[in-house]
Order: C-alpha cells, then structure tokens, then sequence
C-alpha cells in the first residue's frame, strides 16, 4: 500500500469515527474455492483460494457518506496473500453536482455485455483464480465528478493519479522487467457525457492516460513489460426495440509511440442483442477489432526475445490480422425463485478460431450461503488469444457466505 | 298546488334510489378510479418481503423505496428501489419510469460491476427479483388497454367490492405482462384492490393477490397505498409477503432523483 492510500485510509477512518452517522453498518462475507488448474499457464493440477472481505458504510448525511472496504486474498496453493481496496471512498453530493467521489472505486464505461472498448480506466486481474467478472474487475484510486448538465444529460468527469496494471497470464522461462507509469507525475483523465431516458441511453468519451494491458518489448537478454501512454475516443448506445435490446460500443485507440514490436493504433468495436423471456436471457454479441495499415513485425527480428515480444502483443491485443473478427454470447437462466442460477457463456475469435466456453451453476442455500459449480475451456492454436490458456482450463467449485 | 308539489317530491325520492340502483354498472370507471386510487403525489417508505417456499423456509428482502407522479400533467409514476439486505443483493437498484404512450424505461444497478443496465421493458411477465411480483405488478397497467366487465358485488375481508374482469385487448399486452386475465375486487370506498387473481397465458389461475392494512397517504386527493400485500403463486405454491413501513409524503422529491446517476450515487 503506497503512502498516499495509507494517509487517505487513516483520514476516512478517522472522520468515521469522530462524526455521528444517520447510518452505518459493517457487511462482511468468507469464500472457498478449489479449481482444478491454475492461471499461470501451467499444467498444474489443483489450486483453492480462500477470502474475507469486509465493507463498513457510513451515511454521514443525506449529501456526504463514507465507504471503507477490503479484501484479505489467499492463494491456498503458493500462501501467498493479497491486500486488495474494495471500494473506499468519501462522497459528497449537492444540488449543483450529482456526486465528488474521492478514493477507491469503480469506473465501469460501456453498455455492451463482459467487453467494453470504453471501459478505459477498469484493470483487469485475470491471474486471480476467480473467473467471473466481478471478480477480475479492479478497483481505482481517483477522483470522478459527475454534473449534471440539462435534463437527462450528464458530464462525469474522472482523475486517476495512481496507475493500476492490468494483470495477464504469462508463463516464460524469460526475466521480464516491469515498467510502470508514475500516475501521480502523469494523472490518467477522462471525460465522458451521458444520456438517458426515452428508451435509449447513449454516451460519448474520451480518455488521456494508459493502457492498463501491458506490452511487451524484446532486449538482448530480458522482456520489458510496459505500459503506453494513449488517447481513447468512444462511443456506447442502448436502445429497446420491443422485446429486443440493441447495445453497441466502439473505441479508438491511439498509443502516443508506436513502433515495431509495440501495438498499433485500432478501433474496437462490439454490438448485439439481449432478449429475455420467462426468465431465460440470452445475449450475443458480434466484436471486431481493426487495426489500419498492420504492419506483421512478427518473426522479423534476429532475436527470439523480440520476436517472442511482437508476437506476444499481436496475440494480446487481436492484431494478427488487421481485422479480427469474433462474437460473445451468453445464455441464463433462473428456477426456484431466483435461488438457482444457470449460466452458459462462450467467447471467441475467427481467423484463426479460438474459443473461450465457461458454464455455472448457482444455488443459493439461504439468503447468506450460495454454493457454484462451473467449468472453463478454451481452444484454438498456441497463437492465438484463448487457444495461448488452454492449459488454464478447469473445474471449479466456490462457497460463500455473508456475514 | 303545494300538495301536488310534495306528492311529487316524495315520488321522487322513492323512485330516484331504485332506478339508480338498477343503472349499469362501469366497469371502466372503476378501474380507472382504482388506477388513480393509488397515485400518490410522491412517498418514500421502506419495503420488507418474506419469501416462502412450499416447505415453509424464508427469506427476506428489504428495500428502500421512493415514488412519484412525474411533472408532466399526466399520471406517469418513477419508481426507485435500493436494497438493503440480503448481503449479495446490497446495494443493487432499481428505476422504473412509466411512459403511458410508450414503453416504460427499466434500469438495474449492479454494484458488483459498477454499473446501470438497461432493461427491455417487455419482459414485465418476469419475477422481481426473485420474488412472486412482476415487474409488470411494480405499477398498474394502463386501464386502457383491457376490456372490463363488472361481474357482482362481493365481501372479502368484510368490506364490499365490486368484482371486476380485466382481458388483454391485444395479445402483445397479454404476452408481455403474462396475464391472460384478471380478476379484481375493487374496494367501495376507496378503489383500491383488496384481492386480485391472475391467470396464466393458458387461462389458468396463476397467483392470487390480498391486500390489507390501507393508509390514506394523501386525504387532500383520496389517495391511498396498501401497506400489506401477500401474493401466492398457486402453481408452486411459494408466496410472497410485501411490508411497506415508515411511509412518508415525500413533497420535497424531484424528478431529477429519478436518474440512473442517482442510482450508480
């Protein structure tokens, strides 16, 4: 924990403390997991997790509330733990401004289901051993304002001054150097206005800061992994026709330098339905991501190290071919009231065909118990983007229970 | 002359109450009279449903809520809910805006992810949040768009009702709300509903709904609120029991409360 984040800890500690609440509380909650792979690349047999998490709340008043949340992670096969900031933050809100929200939080842009080429400040955890969105989705230290402007419309506006990697497999018998951006000296800024209502919800933004993937650059003797500087420009719309919900986004992504082994600049682009009935959802989604004028740098380089770097950000960033096609879709449903939970979801890429198929099951027990059953598979060729995490495949079973 | 005068003065008031009584009742004033029944200006309570299966186990929901009859002149209602508890559900909201000459716009708030969904309007025949509501049940449908027939007069709780058939005019209102028909005991006094039965898209009794424990929240305008409802599902047998307590006349909430920016607060 950075000196800033401990400082900003104790501040909102203390005020909650010292300062009489309309309301407060403390939730909590324990989880098991085993799988039966690991998300290093390996072919390790057997990995269980184990998690508390505590979030404590305070209503100060009806314009200003305090969040103090965490999580203690353990991975049961390495004892390794983690510390991680769920959200902490202190917010205020007035009638001129909808809400100041300082500290630890979520900033999740775009309408479309799982990928989202707006989503520009939320990092990734894809190491973690939990495989469902909300469990990867990462928490940030910023600041974000959100303004109403006129009616239906508003401007949110968001300063991140601590940069938080995306965390991705990687498993090479290769030292890799990490160079991570000084968020306080170079703050990632984004700007984006919304609007609602009238059976369509639509967004424009725009973004100044990082890409929170890393990239990786080959040397004579070790693997640099950085991460570029870029300027994003985006677009999201949802909009109901009938029974059939239409949902697109789509991103420019522009890295400030790009050379050779780095990536290039592309549009990323999803768009598709959502429909439900009777409590079955489905949704599929079509994605393309289009890279102008590629350049295929891959294998050109007399050093493997470089050319394991090229071809490592082609696969990671979908620019083996200058257009890349690929498709989500997600099928669920609910019995018993709500209390079992079914789920289907399969991503993929064409050209060349990698897939990614994930289905669960969940049972709540009680209204403080719930138990999941799932299972992960992925194909496709070594060189490509799901086919790389075929041996990550597993069979997973997690408990949780609310305190 | 002045005993011809009262002569017809008495004829008058004998013959006037029975040829009223035998007018036709309107069955789609009453309904339209329940619609606007319980139209508050604007409240804000906390809800508490028990859910309960067949074999008699419980769970509970609690849930802040807040309503009001958006400025526009007409009767459209904003709807928003935010849990309270269970644990895995904390947090979560829910904003319905009724659009009488539209689709109502429905958005859910998932705090595990951050963020506000959209939600496709017409699948109103889907249970609330796991409950033995719809959302269709969240606000009365639109008196319009049923054909209504007054069948008799009937007790139920010892008050008098009217007993009212409510038919989709169309097969999109009935598909999306899941309702081939329904039947409805409208209160004398107040028009509100104090029992209600749905049937299912085969014409079979899907739920029963019992109202109870009527609070005149605005007796300016007769406009009240059922603080006690339970709804059983007669095809499973689980039911629901719906508890609306502190409820306050909220004049002071604005329609820019009901805004997804207020939900992701």
């Amino acid at each position: 924990m950075s000196n800033l984040s401990a400082s900003f800890l104790i501040i909102l500690v203390s005020i909650s403390f010292h300062v009489r609440a309309d309301y407060e509380g403390v939730d909590g909650w324990v989880r098991l997991d085993f799988f039966s792979s690991t998300r290093t690349l390996d072919s390790r047999f057997g990995a269980g997790s184990a998690e508390v998490g505590l979030k404590y709340y305070n209503d100060i008043s009806d314009d200003m509330k305090i969040r103090l949340g965490g999580e203690l992670y353990q991975d049961l096969r390495d004892g390794e733990t983690k510390l991680k900031f769920d959200e902490t933050y202190w917010q205020i809100h007035s009638n001129r401004i909808d809400f100041i929200r300082i500290g630890w939080q979520k900033v999740s842009w775009g309408k479309t289901d799982g990928l989202n080429p707006t989503d520009f400040f939320t990092p990734h955890d894809y190491t973690i051993l939990q495989p469902f969105e909300e469990d990867q989705r990462r928490t940030i230290p910023a600041i974000r304002v959100d303004i109403p402007v006129f009616d239906a419309h508003t401007l949110s506006l968001v300063v991140e001054p601590y940069f938080i990697a995306e965390k991705q497999p990687f498993s090479r018998d290769v030292h890799v150097i990490e160079q991570k951006p000084d968020g306080l000296r170079h703050p990632q800024i984004g700007a984006r206005w919304l609007s609602f209502g009238d059976n369509v919800d639509w967004s424009i933004s725009a973004f100044h800061g990082f890409l929170n993937s890393p990239i990786y650059e080959g040397s004579d003797n070790a693997l640099y992994r950085y991460y570029t500087r870029l300027n994003g420009f985006g677009a999201d719309i949802a909009k109901n026709f009938n029974r059939w919900g239409f949902r697109a986004e789509t991103a420019w992504l522009q890295p400030d330098h790009f050379n050779e082994s780095s990536i290039q600049p592309y549009l990323y682009s999803v768009a598709g339905i959502d429909h439900g009935d009777n409590n079955w959802n489905v949704n599929f989604q079509f994605v393309a991501h289009y890279t102008p004028n590629l350049k295929d740098n891959r294998n050109t380089s007399s050093n493997p190290i470089t050319n394991m770097a090229t071809q490592q950000n082609a696969i990671n960033f979908l620019q083996l071919n200058e257009i890349q096609y690929g498709f989500t879709s997600r099928i669920s449903n609910n019995w018993l009231n709500q209390t079992l939970q079914g789920e289907i979801l399969m991503m993929g890429y064409f050209n060349p065909g990698n897939t990614m198929t994930r289905a669960s099951i969940t049972y709540a027990v009680s209204d403080n118990d719930s138990v999941t059953l799932g299972g992960e598979l992925y194909t496709g060729p070594n060189v490509s983007f799901f086919g790389q995490m075929k041996s990550n495949r597993t069979l997973f079973v997690a408990y949780r229970h609310s305190l | 002359m002045t005993r011809i005068v009262f002569t017809l003065v008495l004829m008058m008031f004998g013959i006037l109450p029975i040829a009223m009584a035998n007018l036709p009742i309107d069955a789609n004033y009453l309904m339209s009279k329940n619609f606007i029944a319980g139209k508050i200006s604007a409240f804000n309570g906390q809800v508490i449903m028990t859910l309960i299966n067949e074999q008699g186990q419980q769970r509970e929901r609690k849930m802040k809520m807040w309503s009001k009859i958006k400025s526009n002149g007409d009767t459209d209602t904003e709807v928003m809910m935010r849990f309270i508890s269970p644990a895995d559900i904390e947090n979560t909201g829910f904003l319905q805006i009724e659009n009488s000459k539209a689709d109502d716009d429905i958005w859910v708030y998932l705090p595990a992810l951050g963020k506000t969904r959209r939600m496709v309007a017409n699948n109103k025949r889907d249970s609330f949040f796991g409950t033995d509501f719809s959302y269709g049940d969240v606000l009365p449908p639109a008196v319009e768009k049923y054909n209504h027939r007054y069948l008799r007069n009937e007790k139920v709780d010892e008050e008098d009702t009217y007993v009212i058939e409510s038919i989709p005019k169309d097969t999109k209102t009935r598909d999306d709300s899941g309702y081939s028909k329904k039947i409805s005991w409208i209160d004398v006094g107040n028009y509100m509903e104090r029992k209600v039965e749905y049937y299912d898209i085969s014409g079979v009794l899907l739920k029963t709904q019992q109202s109870s424990d009527f609070l005149l929240i605005e007796a300016n305008r007769k406009r009240w609120i059922a603080s006690s409802r339970e709804m059983v599902n007669r095809q499973t047998g689980h039911k629901t029991i719906y508890k609306l307590e502190n409820v306050t006349l909220a004049e002071d909430l604005k329609d820019s409360f009901f805004t997804t920016q207020t939900l992701e607060k």
